[in-house]
């Protein structure tokens, strides 16, 4: 269990900083999203990696809460679409 | 483990590459391809609920929100990032440091730390009216996360509609999409009902079912149904808010039978959670489609 913890945990946190880094730096709206997403998902993978740290089955509450946490980053990222589309259609004008 | 190794590195590889291609639609096929090997990743951390999540809504959905995005971002410079070297160095250096951080914090966590509170969850699970721990947490004992979680897909489906977007342009009739949708729209409608019911005894659920049904909805969107045109009508609303206020009603509902708030007496605990997870189910499948919707990718 500890050897799948460390892949996975050291895998989360190098995802963690290359998703801020394309966060950071990128200027195009898209990217961004898309960027968060990447890094939503890290921290995901961090926290399903601290469930296996248990001895026997893994933990059920990290993973309950990481499938709150997919269907709240969906509705962030369709209503952050949502608005870039509407500043389009605005500057369109 | 060589597998996890592999499956790390992929990972790795797949979100490097989607985050700085410069083309728009590749940057969201790697992202898709990413998504889908984080579900493999769950699978392995034995947590096939978030792997069906993940691969339906993380992968698949989003999947389809961003593509049809990235159609309208050609236009405009893509790969631009922040200009000013100082300010790269300063965010190079930003993002070592986090990563240095998360990584170091996550290696003094690497000893096993005993059975942790999963046998807690089993103990009580007869109590929870379901026989699949993951559904026990979701439904009844943390259904307050969930509760709310619905509240946010309710808040984005109304921002979005407050938005008050152009409709798209009709798309053409595709004799072989029609097909297809004639199909595949029934298959997903019985696989989503099976992942509803799975959902109380084995991984899956009523958010893993209502990715497939809203899968189902987005074909029928694709195939040319107008799902904007048919949002002001207060039938669909009530069936953006019929989730959440079906599980808010029961939740007030078993506090005036002298319990708390959400706490459901075991004796009907099963069947509550089966009425909400169906109603959830429907709601989230509508509100799925209703972000797609927005998202511009009717728009050709």
């Amino acid at each position: 269990m500890t050897a799948q913890y460390s892949v996975y945990a050291l895998a989360g946190g190098l995802l963690v900083g290359f998703a801020f880094h394309a966060l950071a730096i990128h200027t195009h709206v898209l990217k961004r999203i898309l960027a968060w997403n990447t890094l939503g998902s890290a921290a995901f993978l961090v926290f399903g990696a601290i469930a296996r740290r248990n001895t026997g089955a893994p933990d059920p509450v990290p993973h309950a809460i990481v499938i709150t946490g997919i269907v709240v980053a969906i509705s962030s990222t369709a209503l952050a679409l949502a608005l870039a589309r509407r500043i389009d259609e605005e500057n369109k004008k | 483990m060589v597998l996890d190794l592999l499956l790390a590195a992929s990972l790795l590889l797949t979100a490097w590459r989607s985050l700085y291609a410069n083309d728009p639609l590749q940057a969201v096929g790697l992202f898709v391809a990413y998504g889908l090997l984080l579900a493999l990743a769950w699978a392995r951390l034995d947590a096939l609920d978030v792997a069906l999540a993940e691969a339906g809504i993380g992968a698949g959905l989003t999947g389809a929100l961003l593509l049809g995005a990235s159609r309208h971002a050609a236009d405009r410079s893509f790969s631009d990032r922040i200009a000013s070297p100082m300010m790269r160095a300063f965010l190079a250096a930003g993002a070592l440091s986090l990563t240095s951080i998360v990584a170091l914090a996550l290696w003094s966590l690497r000893k096993p730390r005993g059975p942790g509170i999963a046998p807690l969850v089993s103990a009580k699970l007869s109590e929870s009216g379901v026989k699949h721990p993951v559904t026990s947490v979701l439904l009844n004992f943390r259904s307050w996360d969930t509760l709310l979680e619905i509240g946010v897909l309710v808040v984005a489906a109304f921002s979005i509609l407050a938005l008050r977007l152009a409709r798209s342009p009709p798309r053409k009739y595709d004799p072989m999409l029609a097909a297809l949708v004639r199909v595949m729209v029934p298959i997903l409608g019985v696989c989503g009902g099976y992942l509803l019911w799975a959902g109380s005894h084995r991984p899956g659920g009523a958010f893993q079912a209502g990715a497939l049904l809203g899968a189902a909805g987005v074909l029928l969107q694709l195939a040319g149904y107008d799902l904007l045109a048919d949002s002001a009508r207060r039938g669909f609303r009530a069936l953006l808010v019929v989730g959440f206020g079906t599980f808010l009603c029961v939740g007030i509902g078993v506090s005036t039978l002298g319990h708390q708030i959400l706490e459901y007496p075991p004796t009907q605990a099963g069947s509550l959670i089966f009425w909400i997870e169906l109603v959830a189910t429907i709601s989230i499948a509508v509100t799925l489609n209703l972000l797609y919707a927005a998202s511009g990718s009717g728009a050709t």
